[in-house]
């Protein structure tokens, strides 16, 4: 067996937390900034 | 004396809003009272980035977006902004754009040294604020001797990616958490809060975590 993965160190924790309601801002993928959050001013485009 | 709160917070250096959000969460804990052991964990937003991008953010924002610099700019001065009202001073014309990996290295490379909350500060500074390369191992040894860490030892894990298997383990468990973005962070591993939130949420949350282990005990 050669090129292995990095072992991951630890087990995964089971998905056992609960969401609390609401979202801030947040980047997903590289997308920190999606123009429909963040309007602009039509005059400057 | 309570227990300190556990907090594992799934974060990149390449994150406005995770710089925010540490700014929003240390204001929610602080108001709160309640004592918090936070630990960090990697999240790669943009794997595909190459580690020396020709550019700012701004630049590479355009680019991706296919919107005119002077959109790219207007949306980055409105984060500017907001970053601004808890105190961080973003200079996105200095920003160096590179693939966070090895930087991600270095704050396992920190926890494993007892300053990774250190590391992790320097780094988004560097990153936002002093507009520095976060990609290449000499500034990150650099970094890892501005919070007293051995710029030797440092220089030895990033080349031999010693925390290599680290960075993907966090990779894992956010898939297996299902995290899509970031920040997030789970309080005590009970509650998920997603995105930078008011400072109010953190210490709501953390003072219920707070008072429900005082009712456990």
């Amino acid at each position: 067996m050669s090129d292995a993965a990095p072992a991951v160190a630890e087990p995964l924790a089971p998905i056992a937390f609960t969401m609390l309601p609401g979202a801030g801002p947040a980047c997903e993928g590289d997308d920190c900034l999606p123009a429909a959050a963040l309007p602009l001013d039509p005059a400057d485009s | 004396m309570n227990t300190p709160v556990k907090i594992d917070v799934w974060s990149d250096v390449a994150c406005p809003w995770c710089y925010i959000g540490k700014r929003k969460f240390e204001a929610g804990a602080a108001a709160s009272g309640v004592p918090v052991e936070v630990e960090y964990h990697s999240f790669e937003l943009s794997p595909d980035t190459p580690v020396d991008f020709e550019g700012s953010a701004v630049d590479f924002l355009s680019g991706h977006k296919g919107i005119p610099l002077q959109q790219a700019k207007q949306m980055t001065d409105q984060v500017s902004a907001i970053a601004a009202e808890v105190g961080l001073e973003y200079h996105y014309e200095d920003i160096r754009h590179t693939k966070t990996l090895l930087a991600h290295e270095l704050s396992h490379f920190a926890k494993a040294h007892g300053k990774q909350l250190e590391v992790t500060e320097a780094l988004f500074k560097a990153y936002f604020v002093d507009g520095e390369h976060v990609g290449h191992v000499d500034e990150l040894v650099a970094i890892a001797e501005s919070v007293g860490l051995d710029g030797d030892e440092a220089r030895a894990a990033l080349e031999e990616h010693r925390h290599a298997g680290d960075v993907q383990a966090d990779l894992a468990q956010a898939v297996a958490y299902g995290i899509r973005g970031v920040p997030f962070f789970v309080i005590d591993g009970r509650y998920g809060v997603s995105g930078a939130q008011a400072p109010e949420v953190f210490a709501g949350a953390l003072t219920q975590v707070a008072a429900e282990q005082a009712a456990a005990r």
